[in-house]
C-alpha cells in the first residue's frame, strides 16, 4: 500500500471512529502536555546560571565559599593575580558581590571600578546612562521583571540611590544592579575586603595557562580558587543538581503513561473492534499488517497529540511566566522548549507509544481468524 | 433494602467486568498511580519547603547585616555591635554565626555556631538522641538536626566533617523547621573554622520594644523577625514548585481523560446488559452507579500503588536529595490525606461524568438494539 493511501486510511479511519478517536488525542495531549512542562524545568535548571563562555576574564574567590557573597578576599590575595605580568593580565581589580533584597525581592548587588564596567564585563548600555558615584545601574532582567526603571530610586542596603540607566549583561539572564565600586565601599563600609578579584588577561594570553599558574600558587591554592567569569554561577546550578534529576525522572514517568494510554486504546479498540479487524484478515492483511495499520494510527494520532500539546505548553508557559518569575540568586530560569527537547521528546513519546501497540498486539497473531469471527457472531 | 441489593449486586457486576479485564485494569492503575506519585513528589515537596522555611517567631527579632539570608550566611558582624546592643538595654543579645559549608553545594551543609551558656534560650530542640552541647564541653562536638542525620546516616559518636575538620556528634535534635538541616557547633569553634576572629553573624534579642522590626542601625545593620531569612530562602524556591503544582495538576486532568476514555469504552462494550438492566427496573442511576464502581476500584488501586510508589522513592531517592543545604525527606503528613483525597474524588468523578452522560442519554431501544 502506498503512503498516501495508508494515509487516506487511517485519516478516513479515525474520523469514523470520531468520539473516540477525540478521547484518545485529549488523553495523549494532557499526558504530553505534562511531559514537556516538566522537560521545560529539567531544561531551565540544566541552563541555570550557565553564561556564554569567556575565557579573557579570571576570577578568584574563596575555595570554600558557596556563594560568592560569603568569599572575603584583600588586596593581598590580588598579588599573584598582579604578578603574573602584563604580557599574561592587563588589569586586575576588585568586585563587591552581594545579594541583597531590595523591595523584597533578592537581588545581585555587583560593584566593579567605573571604568571596568563597560569593558571587563561587556555590558552595553540600553538606556540612560552608566553609573556615577552615587548612583546604580540596573539590568534588563530587573527591567523587565520588576519594573525598574531609569529615573526610579531604589533603596540598597538602607540608602537611596538613582538609576542612571538600564544595561545589558551577557545572557541577559541575570536580575542585577550595577554600581561604582568606590560608592559601595562607602555604603557597605568594606575599604580593604571585597569578594571576588578579577583579572583582564592581555591579548594574545593562554587563559588556560594562566589559571593553570595560579592554581599551582601555594597563595593561592590554600585558600582561593580561580575560575572564569562563565563558572561564577555554576555554583548554584550545582545546588539544583538533586532536583534537576528528580525532575528528569517525573518527566520520564510522564512518558510512561503515554504507553499506559496506548495500550489501553488498542485492547479495547481490539474488542470493540474485533470484527473489523478480522475481515482486514481475510481480505489479506497478515497479522503483522494488522498490527502496523494499528501502530500507524496509533503514531498519527500520537503525532498530532504531540502537536497539540507542544502548542498548549507553550501557552501555559508564557501565561505563567507572565505572572510568575522563577528567580534564583537574581538569575532568573526562563522556562522554554527547546528545539532539542521537542525533537527529542517526539522520538521517546513515539517510542513509548509503540511500546503500548506492541503490548496490546504481541499475541494477535496467536488468534486464528476463524475463532475471531466465531466469537464476533456469538 | 431492595434497592440496596441490586445496587452491590450491580457494584458486583461492575468489578467483574473489571477483573475481566484485568490487564485494561491494571494499565489504568498505572496510569493513576503515576499521576498521584508526581503529585505526591510536588506537593510534599512543597509543602515541606513551605512549613520548614516560613515559621516565623513572633517574640524574637535578629540584628544582622542587612542582607538577605543573614540566619542561613552572608552576615558578619564585629563584637561590638553586641555591646552596642547592651548599651540600647537589651541585657543578653544571644550571638550566632551561620554558615553554609560543604565541598561543592550540592554536598552543603547548614553550620550554626551557637553560645553554649545561652543558646538554649533561643532555641529549645528536641533531643531525640545523645546530648545537647553544655558549657565546658571540649572543642569539636556538634549537636545535628535529625534531617541532616538521616541524610548522613549519623548517629551520637559518629563524626561529621566540616571544611574538613572532623566534629563528633554529641546528640541529634529536631525543631521541625528547617533548622533540622542543621550541624550546630560551638561559637568558638565556628569562629575557628569559619576564620571569623571574634566576629557572629547575627544577635537574637527579644521583640520588648527596644528595637523595632525593620529598623535600620548604623553600619549596614538591620532588624528583622527571627525567621525572616528562612522565609526569603523558601520565596525563592517557591516558584518553583508553584509551577510543578502546576505541572501536577495537567497530570491529574491527563488520568481523568483516560478513565474517562477506557470507562466511556468498557460501558459501551457492556451497554446492551445496561439496557438489560434498565428494562428490569432499574433507573438511568445505574449507569452511574455501574462506572463510579470502576472508577473508584481504579482511582484507589492507582491510590494505593501511588502512595506505595513514593514510599519508595521517599526511601531510595528522596531522602539523600539536597537543595542548597535542605533535605526533603518527611513523610506525607495529615493534611495532604485530604487534599489527596478531594483530588482522587475529583479525578474519578470527572471520568466518570462524560460516559455516564453519553450512555444514560441513550434510549432503552437503542442499548437493547445495539450490537453484544
Amino acid at each position: 500500500m502506498n503512503l498516501p493511501a495508508l494515509v487516506a486510511l487511517l485519516l478516513k479511519d479515525l474520523v469514523h471512529d470520531a468520539s473516540r478517536s477525540l478521547l484518545t488525542f485529549f488523553n495523549l495531549a494532557t499526558v504530553i502536555l505534562t511531559f514537556f512542562l516538566l522537560a521545560a524545568l529539567s531544561q531551565a535548571i540544566a541552563s541555570f546560571g550557565r553564561q556564554p563562555p569567556r575565557t579573557n576574564l579570571l576570577l578568584l574567590m574563596n575555595c570554600q565559599a558557596i556563594d560568592p557573597m560569603q568569599s572575603y578576599l584583600t588586596e593581598a590575595d590580588l598579588e599573584p593575580l598582579q604578578q603574573l605580568g602584563p604580557a599574561v593580565v592587563q588589569r586586575v581589580f576588585p568586585v563587591l558581590f552581594y545579594h541583597l533584597r531590595i523591595h523584597s525581592e533578592i537581588v545581585q548587588v555587583r560593584a566593579v571600578p567605573r571604568e571596568e564596567i563597560t569593558t571587563a564585563f561587556n555590558l552595553t548600555l540600553l538606556e540612560g546612562a552608566f553609573p556615577a558615584e552615587g548612583q546604580i545601574a540596573v539590568s534588563e532582567g530587573a527591567r523587565v521583571t520588576y519594573g525598574w526603571k531609569t529615573g526610579d530610586r531604589l533603596p540598597v542596603y538602607g540608602s537611596e540611590f538613582p538609576i542612571s540607566g538600564v544595561v545589558r549583561a551577557p545572557g541577559t539572564k541575570f536580575i542585577s544592579v550595577w554600581m561604582p565600586l568606590e560608592t559601595a565601599r562607602d555604603l557597605f563600609e568594606s575599604p580593604d575586603h571585597f569578594q571576588i578579584g578579577a583579572a583582564v588577561l592581555a591579548p594574545g594570553a593562554d587563559p588556560q595557562a594562566a589559571r593553570a599558574i595560579l592554581e599551582a600558587d601555594p597563595r593561592v591554592n590554600t585558600r582561593n580558587s580561580v575560575f572564569f567569569e562563565s563558572n561564577l554561577t555554576d555554583r548554584y546550578a550545582q545546588g539544583m543538581g538533586d532536583p534537576a534529576r528528580a525532575n528528569q525522572l517525573l518527566a520520564l514517568a510522564s512518558l510512561l503513561a503515554v504507553t499506559f494510554g496506548v495500550y489501553n486504546t488498542i485492547r479495547l479498540s481490539l474488542e470493540e473492534r474485533g470484527l473489523e479487524l478480522a475481515l482486514l484478515r481475510v481480505v489479506g492483511f497478515t497479522p503483522g499488517q494488522v498490527a502496523g495499520f494499528l501502530a500507524a494510527r496509533t503514531a498519527l494520532l500520537t503525532a498530532a497529540a504531540y502537536a497539540a500539546g507542544w502548542i498548549c505548553a507553550a501557552f501555559l508557559l508564557d501565561w505563567f511566566q507572565a505572572t510568575t518569575s522563577i528567580i534564583l540568586y537574581g538569575v532568573s530560569m526562563p522556562l522554554e522548549i527547546s528545539p532539542l527537547v521537542g525533537a527529542g521528546g517526539a522520538i521517546l513519546t513515539l517510542c513509548f507509544a509503540l511500546v503500548g501497540v506492541w503490548l496490546s498486539t504481541r499475541h494477535l497473531s496467536a488468534r486464528p481468524v476463524a475463532a475471531v469471527l466465531r466469537e464476533e457472531r456469538a | 433494602m431492595k434497592s440496596l441489593l441490586a445496587a452491590l449486586a450491580l457494584l458486583r457486576v461492575s468489578l467483574q467486568d473489571l477483573a475481566a479485564r484485568w490487564k485494561l485494569t491494571l494499565a489504568m492503575t498505572l496510569v493513576v498511580a503515576l499521576s498521584i506519585l508526581i503529585y505526591l513528589v510536588v506537593t510534599v515537596s512543597q509543602n515541606e519547603i513551605g512549613s520548614l522555611m516560613t515559621r516565623v517567631r513572633p517574640d524574637t527579632l535578629v540584628v544582622q547585616q542587612n542582607r538577605a539570608f543573614g540566619e542561613i550566611y552572608g552576615s558578619r558582624l564585629s563584637p561590638e555591635i553586641g555591646n552596642q546592643l547592651k548599651g540600647l538595654g537589651i541585657p543578653s543579645p544571644i550571638p550566632a554565626i551561620h554558615e553554609i559549608v560543604g565541598a561543592s553545594i550540592g554536598e552543603a551543609i547548614l553550620l550554626r555556631g551557637v553560645d553554649l551558656p545561652t543558646y538554649l534560650n533561643s532555641e529549645r530542640p528536641w533531643i531525640v538522641a545523645g546530648r545537647a552541647l553544655q558549657p565546658g564541653d571540649p572543642p569539636r562536638l556538634a549537636l545535628i538536626g535529625a534531617r541532616l542525620a538521616g541524610l548522613k546516616r549519623l548517629s551520637p559518636g559518629g563524626s561529621i566533617s566540616l571544611r574538613g575538620r572532623d566534629f563528633q556528634v554529641v546528640g541529634i535534635f529536631r525543631l521541625d523547621t528547617y533548622l533540622d538541616n542543621e550541624a550546630w557547633i560551638s561559637l568558638q569553634d565556628a569562629q575557628a573554622l569559619l576564620n571569623l576572629g571574634k566576629d557572629v553573624s547575627t544577635y537574637e534579642i527579644p521583640d520588648n520594644g527596644v528595637l523595632q522590626e525593620g529598623q535600620t542601625l548604623p553600619g549596614g545593620l538591620v532588624v528583622a523577625r527571627k525567621g525572616e531569612s528562612g522565609k526569603n530562602f523558601a520565596r525563592q524556591t517557591l516558584a518553583i514548585f508553584t509551577y510543578l503544582g502546576l505541572a501536577a495538576r495537567v497530570m491529574a486532568l491527563a488520568a481523568a481523560f483516560t478513565l474517562t476514555n477506557v470507562l466511556w469504552r468498557l460501558a459501551y462494550l457492556r451497554r446492551r446488559s445496561l439496557g438489560i438492566l434498565r428494562s428490569l427496573g432499574f433507573g438511568r442511576s445505574t449507569v452511574g452507579l455501574y462506572l463510579l464502581g470502576q472508577a473508584f476500584s481504579i482511582v484507589v488501586s492507582g491510590f494505593v500503588a501511588g502512595i506505595l510508589g513514593f514510599t519508595i522513592l521517599r526511601i531510595l531517592a528522596l531522602s539523600t536529595l539536597n537543595v542548597f543545604g535542605l533535605s526533603l525527606s518527611a513523610p506525607p503528613g495529615p493534611s495532604l490525606a485530604g487534599s489527596l483525597a478531594a483530588w482522587i474524588a475529583l479525578v474519578a468523578v470527572v471520568g466518570v461524568a462524560l460516559p455516564a452522560f453519553l450512555i444514560s442519554r441513550s434510549s432503552l431501544a437503542g442499548l437493547l438494539l445495539s450490537e453484544p
